[in-house]
């Protein structure tokens, strides 16, 4: 009689037994963590990878950072098979709208930049040497994708770590927040002593360095007008010594060009045809001539399979003309003339050219040596010492030091071999200057929005647009109502954010009159 | 001869029983003398098994095959008669013969219903639960468990997908609850399990539908869709029995949409539409075909199911055994759609000591299906309705026209007839013509597969309110597939010079341990407590692996010899392309606690609650997610037994009852895989050198430690309703269930989130309604019948999505009308452009412009309809005179959209319905109902209402008429205890406006009510025998 008690209490005893919660933790297979991730060195360094692949984003093809730049302002046209070729020629008109691919695309991957900082600086917490050069690099990334977000967009939200399901919905950030955030960064990477430095002059590194950060740090200061601080960082990056303007200005946008004294910072790319993906930016191709437009002899230079889009405007050539006459050494390695096309670079029977009016990219022309069927592989100059000499040169001119503001101007022009400021450097002077040395670097819009001149220089894009006849004359027409097209004051010094944005965000509020 | 052998098998048998149990011992102190009698029932009939027990004492035997028994008893001993379904008779032992006529019990109200780690008497009951017996099962030509609960109660919908032999219906409660599967949770003989497809509709005594979340949350977490709780046959005590069942099919298609002949066709799509030129029927047509592909499609399959069960059981033990075999070959012409099932069930206990019994219900399965292709472009159904009438069937292999030899000498293969003729390829509509033949030679698709399934329990009682349970179960399923894709051309679109061959290998081990405890007591007679505490582990590992091989050309095919022997991997040739998946080992386990505790006073005031913990593993949540809490109460008042009410002078009322119940649930339908963890991709590189790569990685995605269960929560009021000495039975609830936190994958985010999204719980579905189920049985003399009905209301309505999510797509049915998960609606209701009709100048389309702006696109769109029906109603009416029984079973529904979505953009040479064209527009100034035959703005046509129809039908399930042999005419056979014949007439009359195949049948999922070449269910002529020994 007994056994029963027994048996009822060994049971019991299995109801309780039956409570084995650890039996409920079974690891997913093939798949590592993030939580337990990014503890040593080696995953540290994919975590900045990630960051240095998505800033190359950026850059890929036709469409980003420097291109909207460019498509922005006077500097080009947009050009390509014919006007309406793509849709790039709505930037170029000022008739794009929030839905336009080319923005979303950017500002989308700008916070993909964000996100892939926030997770190393948030999961990277080693001490080594390695680790913390990883969230120094996060902090440049992230203060460089902020610079962009809020030069272009003004009121971006500010995320500053990587989200929790409640806190996707963000409302805009705040512009001085916003600054203050990327000073913060620049300046802690700064003062980190992790970012690479280079030996010397003729040192190459393809991370991101300190210089670099210190530049960004002092363009951001400029883009605020904190003139005085812009001066004082960017003359770091001067008297570090590390850098200095390439005399030879040949290959200044080819890929013979890359990795000089003068870069601080590129997008780097491999001749590797087996890694397309990560090498390619086919933004190149796009840049190249119109292939079937024109007749080539062997002495032509120039790829032929390419699109033909982003062609220099006149205005964009005078302004060289009016510094270093039609011969200017710079002028000849930046724009080439219908007439050295034929003549001197073996490129005859020039067809009709929608958006072109006689003058080509010869910067960045296309190398036939080395584009091998849409695969291109050459760096995106992301920051040059020619533009920290112009970002101090403006600094120091607007903060009362006239004199190394015009030292500065000299040495790119005399690097230019244009003749040499006389006296002390105009602003004026300063602007050209930039203009020609930075020209289809995707600088020149947002320089004139900074500097207040947008809407007189670019109200009438889009108005009429020249097309190149056979015998090298210019025929214009117009695309576009006059009235619809150009910059708008009170509207287009900001970038609309993205139709998707707004729709899935309700939290976000529109910029002015988009 | 052979009779008296049986007869005197079955004398010794029970001999045997009888034998065993006067071995039970007997308190034989007092003065005892044997009592004897024979026990009838009402018809005058003997009662074989009826239990005869000495009241207060352990002594008792049954009845035998004539009704008599003999006991031996104490002096003033009562002697109790029992028998299940029967009043109880106590008599007091005053002389040695007792003859008991036992009167069938119509108090039904106490009977007993599973409840889940327990049982309930029904009048005790405070939340919705429905039961389906086994009379609702047997001798129906249904083939699964699913089919069988279809329109026999209320707040239950079957959702057929499928016709097809062995294809698998699903069963909804109370609506549909989640955007992702909304199967209810099937417990079998206390065994979870997600498939009861191996179930024959034989083997069930009966099936217990929880549908308020109160009944349904002690199963906690995977409750939210509703349970159904199965119990299988087990033996009646005292009876000794040897049933065989047998049954027999013909079967068709119900309903044949009528498409156009020859005549038809040529005016439609050459004289009239210009789909397709003159010069090409001159060039091609012979002039006197025409071929009507349903008939050559199809034929009358037949189905065979036979079910031999024995049982046997006395005081200490029972047991079932059962084997069943199920033949059923589909209505399409030869054999390329059966289904072969093999299911034995044997279930037993006994009582190993007083205290303490051992039980076991154990099932095995055998399973094999050939299937057809079915549902989209290319399936076998689609092409009977598409194929035009012009193309002969074959072609003589001597006499090859030249479009079919052009494409012979590139290089294509042709199938052909088993006398080598060329099946046609039509030579009018080149792109958009499937042969049927074709589709169903051109591949092989097969599956089968085995399961053990079981669960074995110990209760020890060592007290008599005290029962601890421990109760293992279990589950072994092995599963392969095989499919082939033989080399063959389709059309001038579509050619397959190779072969194709996947196949794969799943088996599932699972077992679950739960261990729970029942406590019964009532306190000074009218307190009447139940408690019950238990645990449940179950631990599920899967390893599958699944390959395939592919050719690429006719010069790879991809096996070394064109034989379909030699169509298996291991002829893979060098060149051929080969994939290979799975090889893992998965493990799945959760564990739960749970309790239920009840109270009643009197029978009048009945309060109950229960609560489950549930923890899941990681792959279904994250660890600080995983244990789900699952509260419910719920309340009765049986008024009836009021005193007030007595003496309101109701009498005729036996029954009345109130009661309310709330609960919440889960559900785990949309989780898995691990789907909240955000891991480490490793996707990226980028050059420092000149020369190398780092890689790099980041997080797949956003990751959501915050994922949750889905939720359920359901009120429930009902009323439950006896009168007329409870001849008439009707009750009535109202519910609305709202299930929250539905997971929603592919959210597409703020930018500022920089990285996909993981799932987000982030929808809510609301479902309430109505059910009604009423019942009138009566006996006038010999003549019996009975009616019953139910009759349920459904509202369902999606109520939140996550703000950045304006409507999620689903399935479009191809190109046409498409299915949408948005707030406001119905789930996955259909959305396209509202047809206004045709332009009566030129026959062409005319759609609603909602927003005026004089185009028709995406802007326009809108809600064309729901397959949602508002109502679902099934009756069952049951008669019986003397030996003939007839049962005549219906079932409908009303308000529900069915989408004709055969019809597509890309294929305007394709036949059409006789419905549309008799409706066409052919005349200026015609008000028609459907367009030109010219098919005008076909492209947004088939995106628009003119292809929704009312799927509202009204279907006759079921005429059976039954003959049992009389008792006294079978007792002189000496072997048949009963034997019963029938024929039956299932699915045969269909009353719908819905113009094409089977309105009972579409898409399921996120393609809820598109219809774009199911198969359709059977009408089925039976002819049947039970018989009992």
């Amino acid at each position: 009689m007994k056994l029963k008690y027994i048996s009822f209490i060994l049971a019991v005893g299995a109801l309780a037994f039956a409570s084995c919660e650890d039996k409920l933790d079974i690891p997913q297979h093939s798949v590592s963590a993030i939580d337990s991730y990014y503890q040593i060195d080696s995953e540290a360094e994919e975590g900045i990878v990630a960051c240095y692949t998505a800033l190359r984003t950026l850059h890929t093809g036709f469409g980003g950072l420097q291109d909207l730049g460019n498509l922005l302002s006077d500097d080009v046209w947009t050009g390509g098979g014919n006007h309406y070729d793509g849709v790039y020629y709505r930037l170029n008109d000022y008739i794009f709208d929030a839905a336009y691919g080319s923005i979303s695309f950017l500002y989308n991957n700008l916070y993909v930049l964000v996100y892939r900082s926030n997770v190393v600086v948030e999961n990277v917490t080693g001490e080594s040497e390695v680790m913390k050069r990883a969230v120094a690099e996060a902090k440049v990334f992230r203060a460089y994708a902020y610079f962009y977000l809020t030069t272009l967009w003004g009121t971006p939200p500010l995320v500053d770590h990587t989200l929790e399901e409640s806190e996707y919905m963000q409302p805009n950030g705040v512009t001085a927040d916003l600054w203050a955030f990327i000073e913060k960064d620049l300046t802690e990477a700064i003062n980190s002593g992790a970012l690479t430095q280079k030996a010397s002059k003729s040192d190459v590194t393809y991370r991101v360095t300190k210089q670099f950060a210190q530049a960004l740090l002092g363009k951001a200061f400029l883009f605020q007008k904190k003139y005085s601080e812009a001066a004082t960082m960017l003359d770091n990056v001067i008297k570090s010594n590390l850098y200095g303007l390439n005399p030879d200005l040949s290959n200044i946008g080819t890929p013979l060009g890359g990795m000089t004294e003068e870069s601080l910072f590129e997008v780097h790319c491999l001749n590797d045809r087996s890694q397309s993906g990560a090498n390619n930016n086919f933004k190149w191709t796009f840049m190249g001539l119109r292939g079937e437009k024109y007749s080539y002899t062997s002495d032509s230079p120039f790829a032929s399979s390419t699109f033909g889009f982003v062609n220099p405007t006149k205005d964009l050539y005078d302004a060289f003309v009016s510094v270093e006459g039609v011969n200017g050494y710079r002028l000849n390695n930046t724009i080439v003339t219908r007439e050295q096309m034929i003549n001197q670079y073996g490129t005859t029977n020039i067809m009709e050219i929608t958006d072109n009016e006689g003058y080509w990219n010869f910067k960045y022309r296309i190398l036939r040596s080395i584009w091998a069927g849409y695969f291109y592989a050459n760096n995106t100059r992301v920051m040059k010492y020619n533009e920290v000499l112009l970002l101090a040169a403006e600094a120091h001119l607007q903060s009362g030091n006239a004199s190394k503001a015009t030292e500065y101007i000299n040495q790119i022009r005399a690097r230019a071999q244009a003749p040499a400021v006389t006296g002390t450097v105009t602003m004026d002077q300063v602007k050209t200057e930039s203009r020609l040395e930075l020209c289809f670097e995707g600088q020149r819009f947002e320089n004139l929005i900074r500097w207040g001149d947008a809407a007189s220089i670019l109200a009438t894009n889009g108005q009429r647009n020249p097309a190149l006849q056979t015998d090298g004359s210019v025929t214009w027409t117009s695309y576009n109502d006059p009235s619809e097209c150009g910059f708008k004051v009170g509207k287009h010094e900001l970038l609309p954010f993205p139709e998707t944005e707004m729709s899935v965000n309700p939290n976000m509020v529109q910029n002015p009159n988009w | 001869m052979k009779k008296t052998v049986i007869q005197n098998k079955m004398k010794s048998l029970l001999a045997m029983v009888l034998l065993f149990f006067a071995c039970i011992p007997a308190a034989l102190a007092q003065e005892t003398f044997n009592v004897s009698g024979t026990i009838i029932n009402e018809q005058n009939e003997p009662m074989i098994g009826v239990y005869v027990l000495e009241k207060g004492t352990t002594n008792g035997t049954s009845s035998d095959i004539d009704g008599h028994y003999t006991l031996t008893v104490r002096e003033n001993a009562t002697l109790v008669f029992s028998y299940i379904g029967y009043v109880v008779q106590e008599r007091l032992v005053t002389v040695s013969v007792i003859d008991v006529t036992l009167r069938e019990d119509a108090q039904a109200l106490d009977e007993v219903v599973v409840i889940g780690y327990g049982v309930q008497k029904k009048s005790d009951l405070t939340g919705a639960i429905s039961q389906v017996k086994s009379d609702d099962l047997e001798n129906r030509s249904i083939t699964t468990v699913e089919d069988g609960l279809l329109g026999k109660t209320a707040g239950v919908q079957v959702v057929t997908t499928s016709g097809a032999p062995g294809a698998q219906s699903s069963i909804r409660i109370r609506g549909y609850s989640s955007n992702s599967d909304s199967t209810p949770l099937y417990i079998v003989d206390g065994l979870r399990t997600s498939n009861i497809a191996y179930l024959d509709p034989s083997d069930i005594e009966s099936i217990e539908i929880l549908k308020d979340a109160a009944s349904a949350a002690i199963y906690g977490a995977q409750a939210g869709n509703g349970v159904i709780l199965i119990s299988t046959k087990k033996a009646t005590e005292g009876v000794t029995r040897i049933n065989y069942d047998m049954q027999y099919s013909i079967q068709q298609v119900a309903r044949i949409p009528e498409v156009l002949n020859a005549e038809e066709f040529i005016q439609y799509a050459v004289t009239e539409g210009g789909l397709i030129s003159q010069s090409r029927i001159n060039q091609f047509y012979d002039g006197t075909t025409d071929t009507d592909w349903a008939n050559v499609a199809f034929e009358n399959g037949a189905m065979q199911r036979h079910n031999l069960s024995l049982q046997g059981a006395n005081k200490s033990g029972s047991i079932f055994a059962s084997l069943s075999y199920l033949n059923n070959d589909g209505p399409i012409i030869g054999k390329q759609d059966v289904h072969d099932r093999i299911t034995g069930t044997i279930n037993a206990d006994y009582n190993i000591k007083p205290w303490l019994k051992f039980s076991t219900n154990n099932n095995f399965a055998k399973f094999k299906t050939t299937r057809v292709r079915e549902g989209g472009m290319y399936s076998m159904l689609g092409s009977v309705m598409q194929m035009d009438p012009l193309t002969p069937v074959v072609y003589s292999k001597d006499n090859v026209p030249a479009h079919i030899q052009a494409l012979i000498d590139m290089g294509h293969a042709f199938l052909t007839d088993e006398n080598g003729d060329y099946y046609s390829m039509s030579p009018f509509q080149e792109t958009n013509n499937v042969n049927p033949y074709i589709m169903r030679d051109g591949y092989q698709q097969q599956s089968e597969g085995f399961n053990f399934r079981g669960a074995s329990a110990l209760d020890i009682s060592p007290w008599k309110t005290i029962t601890f349970t421990s109760r293992l179960g279990y589950d072994f399923t092995s599963f392969t597939s095989y499919n082939l894709q033989w080399p063959h051309t389709v059309n001038t679109d579509t050619n397959y010079d190779y072969v194709t061959i996947s196949a794969s290998n799943n088996d599932n081990k699972y077992w679950q341990w739960e261990n729970f405890v029942n406590y019964n007591e009532t306190f000074k007679e009218k307190h009447n407590v139940s408690a019950m505490i238990g645990t449940s582990f179950s631990s599920r590992t899967t390893f599958g692996v699944t390959g395939s091989v592919s050719g690429s050309s006719s010069s790879n095919i991809g096996i070394s010899k064109l034989d379909r022997n030699y169509a298996y991997f291991a002829n893979a040739t060098g060149t051929a392309t080969k994939q290979v998946t799975g090889g893992e080992k998965r493990v799945y386990a959760d564990l739960a606690y749970f309790g239920r505790l009840a109270y009643n006073y009197d029978n009048k005031y009945f309060i109950q609650a229960s609560f489950r913990a549930d923890a899941a593993d990681l792959s279904i949540l994250p660890m600080q997610k995983r244990w789900g809490y699952f509260p419910s109460a719920s309340a009765g008042w049986t008024i009836s037994r009021e005193n007030f009410f007595k003496n309101m002078n109701l009498g005729w009322i036996s029954h009345l009852k109130i009661r309310g119940s709330w609960g919440q649930n889960g559900s785990i339908s949309g989780l898995g895989d691990y789907m909240y963890s955000s891991t480490i991709t490793t996707d990226v590189m980028y050059p420092f050198t000149e020369s190398t790569y780092q890689v790099g990685s980041r997080p797949s995605s956003t990751g959501n430690y915050n994922l949750q269960w889905e939720t359920s929560e359901q009120l429930d009021f009902g009323l439950d309703l006896r009168m007329f000495k409870d001849r008439l039975a009707f009750s009535v609830d109202w519910y609305k269930k709202e299930t929250k936190d539905l997971i929603m994958t592919s959210v597409i985010s703020s930018a500022v989130v920089g990285n996909t999204i993981s799932p987000l719980n982030a929808g809510n579905v609301v479902n309430q309604g109505f059910e009604f189920d009423l019942s009138w049985k009566d006996k006038i003399g010999d003549f019996a019948y009975a009616l019953s009905g139910n009759f349920s209301t459904l509202k369902n309505e999606v109520t939140y999505i996550y703000p950045t999510l304006s409507r999620v797509a689903g399935n479009s049915g191809g190109s046409g009308v498409t299915c949408y998960f948005e707030n406001g609606y119905p789930i996955w209701y259909m959305r396209g452009y509202e047809y206004l009709g045709v332009d009566p100048s030129d026959g062409s389309p005319i759609f609603n412009d909602l927003n005026d702006d004089g185009l028709i696109n995406d802007s326009d769109k809108t809600m064309l309809g729901s397959a949602i029906p508002d109502i679902t109603y099934g009756f069952t009416l049951n008669l019986s005179y003397k030996g003939f029984d007839l049962v005549v079973f219906a079932n409908g529904t009303y308000g529900n959209d069915i989408c004709y979505a055969v019809p597509r953009s890309t294929r305007i040479q394709a036949n059409t319905l006789k419905y549309f064209y008799d409706r066409r527009w052919t005349t200026p100034g015609q008000n028609a109902e459907y367009i030109a035959s010219s098919l005008p703005d076909y492209a947004n046509y088939v995106q628009s209402s003119a292809l929704v129809f009312d799927g509202s039908y009204f279907k006759i399930k079921q005429i059976q008429l039954g003959y049992t042999v009389p008792k006294g005419l079978l007792d002189k056979t000496r072997i048949f205890n009963r034997a019963r014949v029938y024929v039956s007439l299932d699915d045969f009359f269909v009353f719908t406006e819905y113009p094409g195949f089977d309105p009972e049948v579409s898409m399921s999922g996120n393609g809820l009510g598109l219809d774009y070449g199911q198969y359709p269910t059977t009408r089925r002529a039976t002819i049947g025998i039970n018989l009992s020994f």
